[in-house]
Order: C-alpha cells, then structure tokens, then sequence
C-alpha cells in the first residue's frame, strides 16, 4: 500500500513537472503539445479506490491548470476521465477488469490499446472543447484532438516501453 | 432522512463527481474572460428561454382576459365606426347607435325559420328590435327579451325581410333568405335601370330602425333579369357564416322610439 502510494505520487510529480517543464513548449508543428500527464490516469491501480481517484485526477488537472495558465480544461478533462475511468476499464477489458494492475500485465495488448486510446482521445476531446467553447470551432477541436491525440499516444507508449524494460 | 442519506452515500460518487464539476466550472468561468462571455451568453438565452416559456403559458391562461378586452375596444370601435358619419346640427359628432358585447349561446341554420338566443337581456338594457351584427356581418334582430338572455330572429329566416343596398350605387331592395343555403340570400327589387355585376358588395341601407347605414352583408354572387317585371333577381354570398359566429354586437338605435312615432 505505502509503494503503492509512493508510486503514485512519483507519476503525479513527475506527469505534473514533465508537463509543464518539458511538454508545454514543444510545440511540435508549431502548435501540438503532448499531454504527458494523462499516464496518471491510466496507471493507477484498476481496483484502487474510486473517491480518492476522482479527487486525485481533481487535483492534478486543477495544479496543470494553475501552473500553465489554462482557464480549466485539464481540470473539467481530469476530472471526468477521473469519473469515468471504471466504465472504461470494464468497455476495454471485460472479465480482466477486475484484475490488479492489468494495465501493465496479464492482458492482450489490443486490450491495453483500447483503453489507453478511449482515455486519450476523451480526454482530449474534453479538453479542446473546454478550450474552443464553441460549437462554431468544431473542425479546430477534431484536428487538435487527432492531432494532440496521436502525439500523447507515441510519448505515453514510449515511455511504458521504458517503464517494462526497466 | 434514512432513504436521503442511503440515496446520498449510492450516489456518493456522482454527487464528488457533480460538485468537482460545478467547482471548475466557477473556476474556469473566473479565469477566462472569454469563457466568462460564453457562460453569461448562455445564461441569458437560458433565462430567456425561461421567461419566454413563463409567459407563453401565463398568455395563455390570460387568454379569455385578452379574448375580453379585444372584444370591448372591437365593441368601441364599432360604435365609433357606425356614428362617425353622424353629426349633430352643431357639427359635433352625435352618438346615434350604441353598441353592446353579446354571445351566441343557442344557434341554429337547419330550420327554414332559424332563431338564436344571446346572453344579454333585460338587465343589460337590450330590448326588442334592435339589430345583431357580428364583426363580419349582420346576423338578426332581437324578438323577445327575457332577463338574462334574448331570442334573436336570425336573418336565415324566411319572414324576414332587411333593407341592404348595392355599397357602389346605392341601389336598394329587399334581403330575404330563399331557406335553401345558408351562406346565401336573395336581394329583390333592384331597378333594373342599375348596374349589376357579380362581385359587387352589399350593404345595409340604413332605411330601418334596426341597422346604421353601410354595414357590409355580402358579395353578389348572381343574377337574374326580369325585363317583363323590370327588376333583378339578385344571389348575395353573405361574408359571414351565421351558424359559425360566437360573439356579436347589439346594436342601440338611440332614434328608434322617435322614428317609430313618426311612422
């Protein structure tokens, strides 16, 4: 339990500082910025408790929205993913969804991609509405969606690449 | 209380859910003044959707209240539009009819001499032989009086016979209804020295107590020539369908009794 917890506050830090230190300014094709915090949202455990889930990914959303100057969409983001994210296990993983840490083992890997691209591309989409915030900007919240999306999957893939064979 | 808070610790998760939510929402509508503007956009339309609702349904039930006050400034317009020819000998307009707001409460086109009953009576001033239009056209003379109510002689009834006249030339004759159709009378007795053409508008004459001058009755629909009689047979469409009508206007003539004497 007490490596559990300091796991997740490693990945909180760690998602929070990569961020806003190194992701915030990348501005791959001038514009799309990964959203690297997200792997908060899948790693913790698949049977952890709900409540203190909802009010980590609160919590995480609200620091990313302070520390980047954003009005609230990582918060509105987090926070929803935060919410949903059982309904999710259960749509990608079925009768596996009840097993600790799956994500990392012990499933099929189009299992594993199922959930992490429901997570991205909600999450996402989520957060580039509350940014657009209007329906008239709808082309621009699709590309940034896509776009941001396919970028945040390479750099979350990667980095559970790093993490196995560590 | 026990099912509240069994309902509250269910739901314990959607409702963090909800208040984190509402939370950011304050939070993001105070950072940004761009989302402010949305947020406040959305709240007029919604608030005006609100009121807008609000008030279809209150019109609605102030509907009869409306329906009332429509028909008493109709009721005033009439009569201004009856007298406005009237003058007395100082130039001053003089109210010759006075009008009164009634409903058809009894009506009936099926017999060949059809009477109808209307909610005003004795107590409401209205006597026998006044005339009865309704905003379209004439509909009868009143017959008997009770004290709430009046029998009405409608003027689908074969007895009756009302002055009208042609509105272009005022050539006049005598409206009868023939007992057949009720959206059609017979105009006899035109000279046929005048002019008559189908579409031409007819009037009341104004030679009876019971009806002002110039209140329309209907459109000439058809005609005979009698040469050998020296008359037309005229067909008139009425403007009004008599069976249809609820509220009507009874009208006054404040000159009856004198002209009556004088006769």
């Amino acid at each position: 339990m007490l490596h559990e917890n300091i796991r997740l506050t490693k990945f909180f830090i760690l998602g929070v500082s990569l961020q806003v230190l190194v992701f915030e300014s990348w501005n791959f094709l001038g514009y799309v910025d990964p959203l690297f915090y997200i792997i908060f949202l899948l790693i913790y455990k698949f049977d952890g408790s709900h409540i203190p889930f909802i009010l980590l990914s609160f919590s995480l959303g609200l620091v990313l929205d302070l520390l980047t100057q954003n009005p609230g969409s990582n918060t509105i983001s987090c926070l929803t993913i935060g919410y949903i994210r059982p309904f999710l296990i259960n749509l990608s993983f079925g009768v596996n969804a009840n097993v600790p840490n799956g994500m990392i083992s012990g499933t099929k890997i189009e299992q594993r991609i199922l959930f992490v691209g429901l997570i991205i591309l909600i999450h996402h989409l989520i957060y580039f509405s509350i940014s657009y915030f209007s329906f008239l900007a709808y082309l621009n919240i699709i590309k940034n969606t896509i776009l941001t999306g396919i970028l945040t999957s390479i750099v979350v893939a990667l980095t559970f690449g790093f993490m196995s064979k560590k | 209380m026990e099912q509240i808070i069994n309902a509250f610790l269910k739901n314990k998760k959607f409702i963090l859910f909800i208040v984190l939510l509402f939370f950011s929402l304050i939070f993001i509508r105070n950072r940004s003044l761009y989302h402010q503007s949305k947020f406040d956009k959305l709240a007029t339309s919604i608030t005006g959707e609100i009121f807008n609702s609000r008030t279809s349904i209150s019109e609605y039930f102030n509907l009869k209240k409306i329906n009332d006050e429509v028909l008493l400034e109709n009721k005033n317009l009439k009569e201004a539009l009856i007298n406005k020819n009237n003058y007395g000998l100082n130039g001053e307009s003089s109210v010759k009819f006075e009008a009164f707001l009634a409903k058809i409460v009894k009506n009936s086109i099926k017999s060949s001499r059809n009477y109808l009953i209307i909610n005003k009576g004795k107590k409401d001033s209205i006597k026998e032989e006044m005339g009865i239009i309704s905003s379209k056209g004439i509909i009868g003379i009143v017959n008997s009086v009770s004290e709430n109510y009046s029998s009405v002689i409608s003027i689908l009834n074969i007895d009756l016979q009302i002055n009208a006249k042609f509105k272009k030339n005022n050539a006049f004759g005598s409206l009868n209804w023939d007992g057949i159709n009720s959206n059609k009378m017979n105009l006899n007795d035109i000279s046929i020295i005048n002019d008559v053409n189908i579409g031409d508008t007819i009037v009341t004459g104004g030679m009876s107590t019971y009806f002002p001058e110039g209140i329309p009755i209907g459109v000439v629909s058809d005609y005979n020539i009698f040469l050998d009689k020296g008359y037309y047979e005229v067909k008139i469409e009425l403007n009004n369908k008599v069976g249809n009508e609820t509220n009507v206007y009874v009208l006054k003539n404040k000159s009856q009794k004198e002209i009556i004497n004088l006769e």
